[in-house]
This record gives C-alpha cells, structure tokens and sequence, in this order.
C-alpha cells in the first residue's frame, strides 16, 4: 500500500512538473527577479537619481494630468515607495472611444515632468510577466498561471512523498556522480527552501484566488463593485456633474491621509471624475508599511479636500487574504530579507530546472539506443535548452538592450521587450537545430557571455559604471552589476562543465548525462 | 546586519544535526557518537534552531521574527550543506 501509493506519487510529481514545468521555471525566474523590480527600474533608468517623497510627488503628477487629461473620467497615481524615484500615472479619457494604454499613461519624475528618454517598463515588466505573461490575453495567461501554479503544488507535496530520502539526505550534495549529483541538486534546493516554496506557491494561489473561483462573491452579491464597495470601501462609479471645480491639491492630502496612518507612506491616489463638482479621492496606504498588502483607504472630498473617511479592511477572511498577498510579494521586506526572499527564489529557480534535467538525464541512461533517442525526448530535451538557456539569455539581452537601443526610439518600451523575446526565440531554435549536448554547452556560454556583457556595456554607455557606483556608495548599481557577474559565472562555469562532461563520454566513459549543469542561477 | 547573530546560531544548529547523522559523523568529527552522544546532539541541534527563532522574535517581534526565521533556515541549511559538502567532496575527475 505504502510503496503503491509512492509509486503513483512518483508518476504523478514527474509528469505533472514535466508538462507544466517550463512555464513553471520561467515563473519562478520572473518572480525571483521582481523582488528586486525597484531597483532594476531604477538601473533602467540611470537617468534618474534620488529619492522622491509621496506629497511632492503627488502634487507633480497632479500638474502633468491637469495638462494632459483635466478632464478625465479618473486619474490612477502609483506613488514612489521607499525604493524607487519615479511616479507611474495613468487615466481614463472622458471620451467614449478606448484609448491605446500607451497613451493613456506616463512615467514622472519626482517633479512630475513625463520621462521621454529610454522609455521602459524596467523591472515592472519582469513582475507583470511572472504572472501576466505577455502578448497573449491577461486573463488566459492568469488561468494558465493559475493552473500551472496548482500543479506546483501537487508536485511539492507528492515530491516530498517521492524523494522518500529528501531529510534523510538533507545534507547531500554529491558533485560529479551524474544522475545522483542532479537528484541530489533538486532534492536540496528543494528541501533547504521548502517553507519558502510552500508559501510562496500557496500565497500566489491567493493572489488571484478570487477570479479563480469567483462564486463565492458572485453567490453573495449582485455586482462585483457592490463586493468592492462593502469590503474594500471602494466607491461605486458615480455620474460627473458637469459642474467644473479645481481639484483640491493633493500633497496636503497625501500628508493628512499619512498622518492618520501613524505616518506610513500613501502608496496609490485614485481620484474619480477630477475636477467636477463631485470628485473623489481616494488614498491607499503603500504595500510596504504592513505584513497585509491592502486594507487602508482614506476617501476625500475631490473639489473641498474635505476628509470623508477611512476605511480600514475587517473581516478576518480579508485580513488573511490581505497577509497572504503581503507575504508573497514581500514588500514589506527591509533589505536583507529581501535578499532571503531572493535567494529562496534563485533556490525554487534551480529546484525546477535540475527538475527538467533529472527527467532527461534519468532516461538517457535507459535509452536503448543513446545517439538516437525517441522523438519525446528530444522534445523535452530541446524545450529544456529553450527554457533554461533560453529564458536566461532573454532577460540579459532584456538588460542589454536598455542600453543600447536609441535613447528616442519610437515604440522604445516595446522593442526592449520585444528584444527579449526574439532572444529566447533565438535560443529556442539554436538548441533544435544543433547536436543536443553541444546545444547545451553554447547556449550556456551565450547565456553567461550576456549576463558578463552587461557590466561592461553599463560603463560605457552610462556615467554609472561599476567603479564609479563603487567610490559613489551608489550600491544599487554595484549589486546590481555584482549580480550579472555572478550569473555569468554560474553559466559559463555551467557551459565549461557540461562541454568536459561530452569529451568524457566521448572518450569512451560510460555515457551520462551530458547536459549537466556544475552550477545553475 | 542583525542577520547575523540568528544565522550563527541556526548554522550551529544544523551542523549538530549533521553531527548526529551517523553518515556525517566520520566527516564531521572522524569517528562515530555513542547512542546517547547522538541523541544529545540532536537535541542540542533541535534547541539551537528554537534560540534562534527566539532571537529574531525578540529582535523583531513574533511574527516578523518568524518570517525572517524561515529565511535564515534556509540560508543557513544551505550554507551548511556548502560546508560539509566542500570539506568531503572527493576529487572524482
């Protein structure tokens, strides 16, 4: 019965992380990277430099959307928090026609004047992509998410039934001895981070729990703005008046709705039908000042500035939603355990990926034939170079053509994006149209030779070098070139690794593995 | 900074518990723990890793404190998987 049941588990954990598991491994790449997404916008955006402060800020961005959308049916700000210097705004043109999203939104500066210069989605993007994906529908790719996210955590708790050994081993990590060196690999990154992975898979479950299963609100209320309105104290649409009236200004505003907030930052303003007679606004505390991502609004008066109210979330369901989200996305982290929280990730990264490997390196040695394997497993194996290699030279190439694409390009926010992809594409085809192992090998040395490229091009596109950061104490910028360094070495340690393994089976050595990785980010 | 003091003590924990795994002791101390040795280790081990949730819950009240605990387990596992693995690994080239 006992050994059935792991059986079933074992078939269950290999075939579910397989088929799920490259999305899965980009998920978790993205996800790790978009703890870090202030700072690499703000790597992004070299031109950019200090700090900026909620009211100043707010009453900036209140200038730039009185020239470009008075009129607006609502405006959206997106404050700067405590990492970041720059104010993201959106609106929705009082017109019935829907308007492009590029046109209905801007990045300011902490004076509220429109960044023109290297346009880019910098980290946000990395964050959207880990559970937005991208150029295919927002909502398919969240159900798509969702589901892969629900297969994760099957896989967790039927690989804990599978690796019967995994506390019995907690401790091994045996390099050089091919299938056991990658079971060992994906047993300990799995094992040393297992309070991390069960959350995190659980949490992001939470994140979107409510479109996933929607009919408890549905069963309760008649409308989803009548949930938003009881719960999260959400004002229900209301009709402008035609009245026109100047909108109250928004930094004494932002300082009164911090005060009352023991003085924790205003994270978003969302102000509805500004400058009419019965305009709203509506403060929500920043994620990072609690454990819970939300619950905290102050409504004001649009057109007096008078205060209306606070509303704080209650409910215990809430409040748990509310931690649980915290706790995933880690806002509140200060910056060491924001490192734990990377670290864990880059953890959960190779955990998935030593995941795939295992499945090809595990049958190779039971291949009838080693130099023609069946039509599956050349498959996976190519789709494991694509998402592994391929993945990690797109976000190099991601950070590569910030720099070097033409400061005033037209479309230059997509391009970037664009450029990524065409990366990973690239990839993609090179591992099918070449040798497999040695597909291995050079896509490995592509990968680590990019992420190496990015510190140089760093230096000698911008004032914002390595050494100069360094004499500066501009530490984001020297982590942030540290850690392309680290990365190129995993990969190029990775690539030199996996090229003496092929000389070894070549030279008549028992065949194993050819395509494994000594070291992995 | 004030990772640093939990990280310790959590990194002594998992070594004791290394130490009263009988396939680490030979390489951890070059000869085998008696049985109550063994059993005494594992629970030193066991309360090292509970001192140092204590510490950060201390430091940074029950439920940061908790959180900041399951980070430093991993870091600190990982970083003793490192050790024990660099000192035992075999040249196998």
């Amino acid at each position: 019965m006992k050994d059935s049941l792991r059986q079933s588990m074992a078939l269950f954990h290999t075939w579910s992380g397989l088929l799920l598991g490259w999305l899965l491994f980009a998920m978790f790449a993205t996800g790790t990277a978009a703890y870090f997404q202030d700072e690499i916008t703000r790597w992004m955006q070299p031109e950019v430099t200090g700090d900026a402060e909620p009211a100043t800020a707010a009453e900036g961005a209140m200038r730039y959307l009185n020239s470009v959308a008075p009129d607006a049916k609502s405006w959206y700000i997106s404050l700067p928090n405590s990492r970041s210097a720059t104010t993201q705004v959106y609106w929705q043109p009082s017109g019935e026609r829907p308007a492009k999203r590029v046109e209905t939104s801007a990045l300011l500066d902490r004076g509220g004047h429109a960044i023109t210069s290297r346009e880019t989605r910098g980290g946000f993007f990395l964050y959207r992509f880990h559970f937005d994906l991208h150029y295919m529908p927002v909502l398919w790719a969240r159900y798509l998410v969702g589901v892969a996210a629900m297969f994760m955590l099957v896989a967790i708790l039927s690989g804990v039934i599978t690796h019967k050994k995994i506390f019995a081993d907690f401790f091994m990590l045996r390099f050089g001895k091919g299938q056991r060196s990658w079971l060992d690999a994906h047993n300990v990154t799995a094992v040393l981070a297992l309070p991390f992975h069960l959350m995190i898979t659980f949490t992001g479950l939470v994140t979107l729990a409510s479109m996933y299963m929607p009919w408890g609100i549905a069963a309760n209320y008649a409308e989803q703005t009548a949930f938003s309105e009881a719960v999260f104290g959400r004002s229900a649409e209301t009709v402008p008046s035609g009245r026109h009236a100047p909108l109250a200004d928004l930094g004494p505003l932002v300082r009164n709705a911090s005060a009352r907030w023991n003085g924790e930052r205003v994270g978003y303003i969302s102000i509805a039908n500004p400058n009419d007679a019965v305009a709203l606004i509506e403060m929500s505390r920043a994620p990072e000042a609690a454990f819970g991502a939300r619950g905290q609004t102050a409504t004001f008066e649009g057109a007096t500035g008078r205060a209306i109210g606070t509303h704080q979330a209650t409910g215990s369901a809430l409040a748990t939603e509310s931690v649980m989200i915290g706790l995933h996305t880690g806002r509140f982290a200060e910056w060491g355990l924001r490192w734990l929280y990377f670290l864990s990730g880059l953890g959960g990264t190779v955990m998935v990926g030593s995941g795939l490997v295992l499945w090809t390196v595990k049958r190779r040695a039971r291949l009838s034939d080693p130099s023609c394997p069946h039509l599956g497993f050349r498959i996976v194996e190519r789709l494991n170079i694509a998402a592994i290699a391929g993945l990690a030279t797109g976000i190099a190439v991601y950070f590569l053509a910030n720099r070097l694409l033409p400061l005033e390009m037209v479309d230059r926010t997509e391009r970037e994006i664009d450029s990524l992809f065409l990366a990973w594409l690239g990839i993609g085809l090179w591992g099918i149209l070449r040798p497999a192992g040695r597909a291995w090998t050079e896509a490995l040395a592509i990968a680590g030779a990019c992420f190496a490229a990015i510190p140089l091009v760093n230096a000698m596109t911008t004032s914002r070098g390595l050494l100069p950061s360094l004499l500066a104490g501009d530490w984001t910028f020297v982590a942030f070139d540290l850690v392309m360094l680290v990365l190129a070495a995993g990969f190029l340690l990775a690539a030199v690794r996996s090229a003496q393994l092929r000389t070894k089976a070549k030279d008549g050595a028992k065949p194993r593995g050819a395509n494994r990785r000594a070291t992995s980010a | 900074m004030m990772h640093i003091l939990p990280a310790t003590v959590i990194v002594a924990g998992f070594l004791a518990l290394a130490a009263s795994m009988k396939r680490h002791q030979r390489d951890l101390l070059g000869r085998l723990l008696t049985h109550v040795q063994t059993r005494s280790t594992r629970m030193a081990g066991w309360f090292l890793l509970g001192i140092g949730w204590a510490v950060d819950a201390a430091l940074l009240g029950p439920a940061m404190g908790t959180i900041v605990w399951c980070g430093e387990l991993s870091l600190g596992a990982a970083l003793t998987v490192t050790a024990l693995n660099w000192r035992t690994r075999r040249p196998s080239r």
